[in-house]
């Protein structure tokens, strides 16, 4: 049985909610997680510290709830898409009719790159949707860029508000469109400069010896290196595979991180959640791309007239300031 | 011991060794180098081509030093036709005759006091097809597990002239020593393992791993499959997968000794449940 607003629902309700200052924030969550309590629902709470203590402080039962830190949480899409999932799965194995989750998705606000997690905003309707799960997404509109809030209206059908309303969402757009229709990203500061590796038609071996070449003695540590060694790899067997010729690498060492885009003659992975769905051993596609999902400190995908681009990021990623979005 | 092999490296010490020549003469500089080391040793050499007997044993005499031990019948001169049994009346090899002959060739030798058995072979007329080259792959494979347990050891040689690259690099990937370029990666014999990998395993030659991992299978696998890793300079998550594939189809798991740290970090990402890694004590 659900229950709430959601009573007689199945499935997943992605919500986000939009709050200027922290009474506001506390009128939207705590209801919500107080009716979580009282229905003997399960409900999580992955959130920064600051939110989790105003929250522990205003909730009927705060021993009711799962705390979970949203700084670690959200480290990398995919493998927060992986954890929820398995968190999920163990709910519903132990009886959960709902799960409730006030969920802090990081953002240029909170000093974190956006873009791929624009794209999880997106993928999430898909990715949980197997799930009796009620998710509620807070943005901070002091801190919050307005690039960011716009993708965030696009990729919630519902919006919670202060007043206790759980309504639908005018500006939701279809996930899969979403993702397809998300063209230009933001170009590192680095890719102004000439790159490094600048290489045609690379094989894997070719792009592997040239990162690690460029990278060696710079500022990745070894293991990060390797990473980005796979990850590049990884994506240009992609590209050579998949994708048409000309296959591009280009690649930015920076003081703090390392930059390679490659970039193909394609229109990119025909499935638009490619890269953030967990791939199986089994599975035939997406691997390649998910792999770099979870090995990248940030990746964007852009597809346009030329081609399609992923861009790698090794190292810190650049964070633009909530001015420049 | 095991390697990619330079060109002005010496063969002398390799046990199972593939050589890829464009010319004729090329050739003639190996075999006498990998020959004359052998009967230095006290093996006794088997000269193995494609064309008449008499013609290889004048070639062969015609090496410095040789003609001597030709002469005396210290050195042996086969056909690639007398050397290899081959399936029926084709010219496709006979993989397990041709080991038990490659066996029992080194149990005369040893009997009649020879430290070994050599053989010095342009095997080029034996993997001209595609269907020649899956059986002489087979062949290659066992005979080189054989070279780690017997005294016997070949340069393998092929005209990559007349093969191309692509044909050779199926055959010279099964052994521990190849010239460099000629194989990508490398599966071998190795003690205490099914085989050892070296090299690199990717996009470029992920059907030829495929097809080579297939020539591996043995009949009675035990509960774990285990490979020694420590040359591998990267396998992909495909190749990877195809290895613990592999290893399920055998209903083995797979075990990686040697496991560089790349191979743990896949396994781990990819969470892979039948395959465990073994980090070199």
């Amino acid at each position: 049985m659900t229950t709430g607003t959601e009573a007689g629902h199945r499935g997943y309700r992605h919500e986000t909610a939009f709050y200027g200052w922290d009474e506001e924030y506390l009128s939207i969550v705590v209801p919500f997680l107080n009716g979580a309590t009282q229905a003997g629902e399960p409900a999580v709470v992955a959130v920064r510290g600051v939110n989790a203590k105003l929250i522990h402080g205003a909730v009927q039962d705060p021993s009711s709830l799962s705390f979970i830190d949203a700084d670690l949480h959200y480290g990398r899409p995919s493998s927060t898409i992986k954890a929820y999932r398995d968190l999920l799965t163990g709910h519903v194995a132990n009886g959960a009719e709902q799960i409730r989750l006030i969920g802090e998705v990081p953002h240029p606000g909170v000093g974190r790159a956006w873009d791929w997690w624009a794209r999880y905003e997106a993928a999430i309707n898909h990715a949980y949707d197997d799930f009796p799960l009620w998710c509620v997404c807070p943005y901070d509109t002091r801190i919050t860029p307005g690039g960011v809030l716009a993708d965030v209206a696009r990729t919630h059908p519902f919006v919670a508000t202060a007043d206790g309303s759980h309504a639908m969402s005018g500006r939701f757009e279809d996930p899969a469109r979403f993702l397809r229709d998300r063209t230009a990203t933001d170009a590192d500061p680095l890719e102004a400069g000439p790159p490094a590796i600048d290489l045609v038609d690379p094989t894997p071996g070719a792009a592997r010896r040239a990162v690690r070449d460029v990278g060696r003695g710079g500022a990745l540590g070894a293991d990060e290196l390797d990473d980005l060694v796979m990850a590049v790899n990884e994506a240009v067997t992609n590209a050579l595979r998949h994708g048409r010729p000309p296959v591009h690498l280009r690649v930015w060492p920076g003081p703090d991180r390392v930059v390679a885009a490659i970039t193909d003659g394609g229109s990119g992975p025909a499935d638009p959640f490619a890269g953030l769905l967990p791939a199986t051993a089994t599975s035939a596609g997406g691997l390649g791309l998910w792999l770099t999902h979870e090995i990248c400190s940030h990746i964007t995908l852009d597809s346009s007239d030329e081609g399609f681009t992923i861009r790698l990021v090794a190292g810190k990623p650049c964070v633009p300031s909530s001015t420049d979005l | 011991m095991n390697g990619a092999i330079d060109p002005v490296e010496s063969l002398a010490a390799c046990g199972h060794v593939c050589w890829s020549y464009k010319d004729r003469a090329g050739f003639r500089v190996r075999a006498l180098e990998y020959a004359a080391s052998g009967i230095a040793a006290g093996q006794w050499i088997e000269y193995v081509g494609s064309g008449s007997v008499e013609g290889l044993r004048t070639e062969l005499a015609g090496l410095d030093g040789m003609a001597e031990h030709v002469e005396a019948g210290r050195v042996g001169v086969s056909s690639v036709a007398d050397f290899y049994p081959v399936v029926g009346h084709s010219d496709v090899v006979d993989p397990v005759a041709a080991v038990a002959a490659r066996v029992a060739g080194t149990e005369k030798a040893l009997a009649a006091g020879y430290t070994g058995f050599r053989a010095v072979v342009d095997a080029t007329a034996m993997a001209r097809s595609a269907e020649q080259r899956a059986a002489f792959a087979r062949y290659e494979y066992l005979l080189d597990q054989k070279t780690s347990v017997l005294p016997v050891t070949a340069l393998c040689a092929y005209d990559v002239s007349a093969l191309g690259g692509a044909a050779v690099a199926e055959l010279a990937c099964l052994h521990p020593f190849t010239r460099s370029g000629s194989a990508s990666f490398r599966l071998y014999a190795d003690e205490g393992v099914e085989f050892a990998l070296a090299g690199e395993i990717d996009l470029v030659c992920r059907e030829l791993f495929n097809a080579t991992l297939a020539h591996t299978v043995t009949l009675s696998p035990g509960p774990e499959l285990v490979i020694d890793g420590g040359g591998l300079d990267i396998i992909d998550p495909r190749g990877l997968l195809t290895l613990v594939e592999h290893g399920r189809r055998a209903g083995a798991t797979l075990v990686i000794r040697n496991g560089p740290r790349f191979v743990r970090r896949l396994v781990e990402l990819l969470d892979l449940q039948d395959v465990r890694v073994e980090v070199s004590t």
